[in-house]
């Protein structure tokens, strides 16, 4: 960095931030990961108009605790932001009960044997869906995940649960998608695939 | 350890995340038993898949610049007791000391000698940014652009229409180097912003490109017909090396 976050902490001393400061920190901070954050709000929520109110409101929320930022990943730190702000969309809007229950969390189901699965066969719609279909607590791993790599301690660390149910949460969701995309498929495809 | 076993820290294992003890004993059973063999093929296939999809939601283009005016607009119209009539004056003061400590935050840090112009490369980026005084003339016509520059350059700056590769020419700029004018201009990639500063340096032929990188923000710098060219942004360094390939046709 140009500038360090660990400066003075406000020219009032009355934990006023300085306006240059953060406003350089949010543009070097913040800004380069807002294609994460709406694509994050918009698999939160399922819905373009309202992902971009959150992400407004997550960048606003960010501004505001900039001094918080202690460095580290910055699209983490900006993605679990998003993430809150979009759990408090979706209970608000009547959207959201707890659908991974923590004894489920622990457990594993069995994969569907997808062997069948023909890749050429399936296209981004189908997967789309079925990404879709998953609750919400699944969905989030698959993105976290598969679209921005990140490790299961940095979900963990996002999420705010242990690491293990991370890796049982992720291996859950993806037994789902198996089991989904072979039907999807099989339904397409008159029953070459058995699920 | 059993097929059940196996199963739990399966995904773990697919995705590198077991210690060597626990991922070798992964191993050692998959190649004694076809079925969670199978098995961990159908999950490395259905990952690959995922990834493979385009599940990733493009942004709408105006994203960034909605996003600044909710964090810069609320910041900005914090409760005061200013009146109406100072309020303007009072943002003006405010962006010109924003201006002004932020040369001096950036200068401070700066290392001597060549990293200066690209210190002033990347303030005037983010200052371009900062003080919605990102173009001087708005338009996406190369041919409105380019002679809104006569008379207030004394050189004709290169500008290009990329919108069939995906930059979109959003306008230019007057801005100022090393105490001369130049010309920036704008172009935008989803919701990213490119400076593209242009200015005379006669004596310099053709140059290889340079690059520089910090903050998250990229910089490619080349000269070429006795012009220097800079563009900096904070897009990834792939794409905007893409942007400068373009220009350079």
């Amino acid at each position: 960095m140009v500038f360090s976050y660990r400066d003075t902490p406000g020219i009032c001393g009355e934990h006023r931030m300085n306006p240059t400061r953060n406003h350089l920190l949010f543009e070097t901070i913040v800004f380069p990961h807002l294609g994460a954050a709406f694509n994050l709000a918009c698999w939160l929520v399922k819905n373009r108009q309202d992902a971009e109110d959150i992400v407004q409101e997550s960048c606003l929320r960010a501004f505001r605790s900039l001094d918080g930022y202690r460095g580290g990943n910055a699209r983490a730190w900006l993605l679990s932001i998003v993430r809150n702000t979009g759990y408090t969309w979706l209970e608000r809007h009547g959207m959201y009960r707890k659908t991974v229950s923590l004894e489920e969390d622990v457990a594993v189901e069995d994969a569907a044997d997808a062997e069948d699965i023909v890749h050429s066969r399936i296209d981004n719609e189908l997967v789309r869906k079925a990404t879709e279909n998953l609750p919400v607590e699944f969905r989030e791993v698959i993105i976290l995940r598969e679209l921005e790599g990140f490790s299961y301690k940095e979900i963990a660390g996002m999420l705010n649960v242990p690491a293990g149910t991370v890796m049982s949460r992720l291996a859950r969701a993806r037994s789902r998608l198996q089991k989904d995309l072979g039907f999807l498929l099989s339904d397409g495809e008159k029953g070459t695939v058995q699920v | 350890m059993n097929c059940t076993e196996v199963g739990k820290i399966l995904d773990a294992y697919l995705d590198n995340e077991l210690d060597v003890v626990h991922s070798s004993a992964v191993e050692k059973h998959l190649s004694a038993c076809e079925k969670c063999r199978k098995k961990a093929e159908a999950r490395r296939s259905l990952i690959q898949l995922l990834r493979t999809a385009d599940l990733m939601e493009p942004p709408p283009p105006e994203l960034g610049l909605s996003v600044r005016n909710a964090v810069y607009g609320k910041e900005l119209e914090t409760p005061s007791t200013v009146s109406a009539f100072w309020r303007p004056v009072a943002i003006a003061a405010a962006v010109l000391f924003f201006i002004v400590l932020g040369f001096h935050l950036l200068l401070r840090h700066a290392p001597a000698g060549s990293n200066v112009l690209a210190d002033q490369l990347y303030q005037d980026h983010i200052r371009s940014l900062l003080a919605n005084h990102l173009t001087d003339v708005v338009s996406s016509d190369q041919h409105t652009v380019k002679p809104w520059f006569d008379g207030k350059v004394n050189y004709s700056p290169l500008v290009k229409d990329l919108r069939d590769s995906g930059f979109a020419l959003l306008g230019g700029r007057l801005d100022v180097l090393e105490n001369q004018r130049v010309a920036a201009i704008v172009y935008g990639r989803r919701q990213h912003i490119i400076n593209l500063f242009i200015w005379p340096q006669p004596g310099q032929n053709e140059a290889g490109m340079e690059d520089d990188s910090r903050s998250g923000y990229h910089l490619l710098s080349w000269s070429g017909n006795g012009m220097r060219y800079c563009a900096v942004s904070d897009l990834n360094t792939d794409e905007l090396g893409e942007f400068v390939r373009m220009i350079r046709e």
